[in-house]
């Protein structure tokens, strides 16, 4: 009887600090796409199922995530099709949260500096989202803030050589849309591992292909390509390389670097070749 | 693997189709090979590649999971690489702002302009009808133009081919079995010029069975439409179920094996009718 008035004296406890932390946040960041009841909800939800596994919670942590998720599914090109209030009021927020984080990185920016570099993080979340390429939902925030990041870049590099000041752009499209986002919760779009492994062996078939292309394509720099070939594919020394093209040791350095442009040279194997690695490093 | 071979096809001009098949399946034996050539070619690829699977890496850190177990390929790239450990600190510093929640809060509103949100974005509009309107004993109907296809496989159900203006979503499904969060499908149906949408999910699957959800929302308040009856036939309209929408706006049908059924939606004097087909395709 103790444990029992213990456990749900703690777990009275947790719901109260759930929602004291969802509504701290909501309120903080005049989030709309759902309400504070509503997020603490969802996070107890995940609490329940993390306590059984014994996984560490950080009640914080875990609202915003699920707030971020919200975000994702509002920022989605479908929703402008069911509710573009919310789409546009998810982007607002997105926006204000990128332009408050410039704050914290980069203090002696000007205001339309941050503007600037929100605005063009903002587009580029946008295209990004067009085309799937949010792999994780859950990972949205840090996806943003790799776009912020490059456009912070972009801008210093822009400063570095001289150019002119940014220059602030239209009017804030707002909306007083508030309400709930409904029921989408931790997507993983990670490939089962058989799925991944068939999309690897067709990107190296791809790859093999256009390698033949390749040599195709340059009838008159085949020993070229097939030096760079067979450094590069094949591990074989200058030396052996030397041999079997019977090309003078002295010029197979150039020979193999003139082949090694021409492989570059190939956009389509470039683009190849990174889905590979992405697929790889995945 | 013979080289010389190899190399006295890639100096031909013109391959027969038995020497290519024979070149290609010689090359598809040298993966580590071809990998290697292509990092030492495009080594601005690799760290393209790295930096679309940086914010993964780093979300996964920040909530205390084992991102270099999860992405070993990412951490030994981040070793050797200083411009992508000079993405990942930096990214780190954010998410870890981020997720501590010290993100300052400015009086002021940046001014942004989102109008290209609106430049390509379908409106419920301007989007094609997805609905073709009948009269059904006196009553007004709405029927979905395409019958929407479910297959049922053994951990979970997905949808299937669909026409273009519809579009499925992975998502993970509210119903959880064995505390894991089960992959399911999301399929949003704007409503023809009335304040409705309406989302179809369908995820676990239970003995050859899938669950099948709808939530139903009134899209100018942005809020869920609860008391709604939704209607489940047999393919000859035999009813099946019959639910009224929970607080959430929420029906869920649970158990539905292979078969042909109409689901319907009622919303005062007009019935919303989604004929679907679930099949069974073990993987």
């Amino acid at each position: 009887m103790t444990t029992f008035l213990k456990e749900r004296q703690m777990s009275e406890n947790l719901i109260h600090q759930c929602h004291q932390i969802a509504e701290h946040l909501v309120g903080k960041h005049d989030w709309r796409l759902c309400t504070a009841e509503r997020l603490a909800t969802s996070v107890l939800d995940r609490i329940q199922v993390m306590e059984q596994t014994g996984e560490k919670i950080n009640i914080t942590q875990l609202t915003l995530n699920e707030y971020v998720l919200r975000q994702y599914a509002a920022c989605q090109p479908q929703q402008a099709q069911i509710n573009m209030a919310e789409h546009n009021r998810a982007y607002e927020e997105l926006g204000r949260y990128l332009y408050n984080m410039l704050f914290k990185l980069r203090p002696d920016w000007s205001e339309p500096e941050k503007e600037d570099a929100t605005q063009m993080a903002l587009v580029q979340i946008y295209q990004a989202l067009q085309e799937n390429k949010v792999r994780e939902p859950g990972a949205f925030w840090a996806f943003a803030f790799n776009k912020l990041r490059g456009e912070i870049k972009r801008l210093e590099r822009q400063r570095e050589m001289g150019g002119q000041a940014p220059i602030s752009i239209g009017p804030t499209t707002d909306s007083d849309e508030t309400g709930m986002l409904p029921f989408i919760n931790l997507p993983d779009e990670t490939l089962p591992f058989m799925e991944q492994e068939i999309m690897r062996q067709q990107l190296c078939d791809d790859i093999i292909h256009q390698i033949l292309r390749t040599f195709q394509l340059h009838p008159r720099a085949k020993q070229q390509l097939m030096a760079a070939f067979l450094k590069y594919a094949f591990d074989c020394s200058n030396a052996e390389i030397a041999e079997r093209l019977e090309i003078p040791a002295s010029s197979i350095a150039s020979v193999i670097a003139r082949g090694r442009k021409k492989f570059q040279a190939n956009e389509t194997l470039a683009n190849l070749w990174e889905q590979l690695f992405e697929l790889e490093l995945s | 693997m013979d080289l010389n071979q190899i190399m006295e096809y890639l100096n031909k001009d013109k391959l027969s189709i038995e020497e290519e098949q024979w070149l290609v399946a010689q090359l598809r034996t040298q993966e580590a090979g071809v990998s290697r050539l292509g990092t030492t070619l495009f080594p601005e690829r690799l760290c393209q590649a790295c930096e679309s699977l940086l914010p993964d890496f780093v979300h996964l850190e920040v909530s205390g999971g084992d991102a270099p177990a999860r992405y070993p390929l990412v951490a030994e790239h981040l070793e050797q690489c200083a411009n992508c450990t000079a993405v990942y600190t930096d990214l780190t510093e954010m998410v870890t702002l981020a997720y501590a929640d010290d993100v300052p809060v400015q009086a002021h509103s940046p001014q942004l302009d989102l109008s290209f949100l609106t430049k390509s974005s379908l409106s419920p509009e301007t989007a094609p009808s997805i609905w073709q309107h009948l009269s059904q004993a006196g009553q007004q109907v709405h029927q979905l133009f395409t019958q929407i296809r479910v297959q049922i496989a053994q951990e979970a159900a997905s949808f299937g081919q669909l026409p273009q203006p519809l579009q499925p979503a992975w998502i993970a499904t509210p119903t959880r079995r064995d505390n894991e969060p089960k992959q399911g499908q999301v399929l949003p149906l704007p409503s023809d010029g009335h304040d409705l949408s309406f989302h179809l999910i369908v995820g676990p699957v239970a003995g050859k069975q899938a669950t099948l959800s709808i939530e139903v929302k009134r899209v100018s308040a942005n809020q869920p439409l609860s008391r709604l009856r939704i209607t489940m036939k047999d393919d000859e309209r035999h009813l099946l179920a019959s639910e009224l929408t929970d607080d959430v706006g929420r029906v869920t049908f649970p158990r539905l094996a292979a078969g042909h059924y109409f689901l319907e939606i009622k919303y005062q004097d007009r019935i919303w009718e989604l004929p679907m087909n679930f099949t069974w395709q073990p993987e």
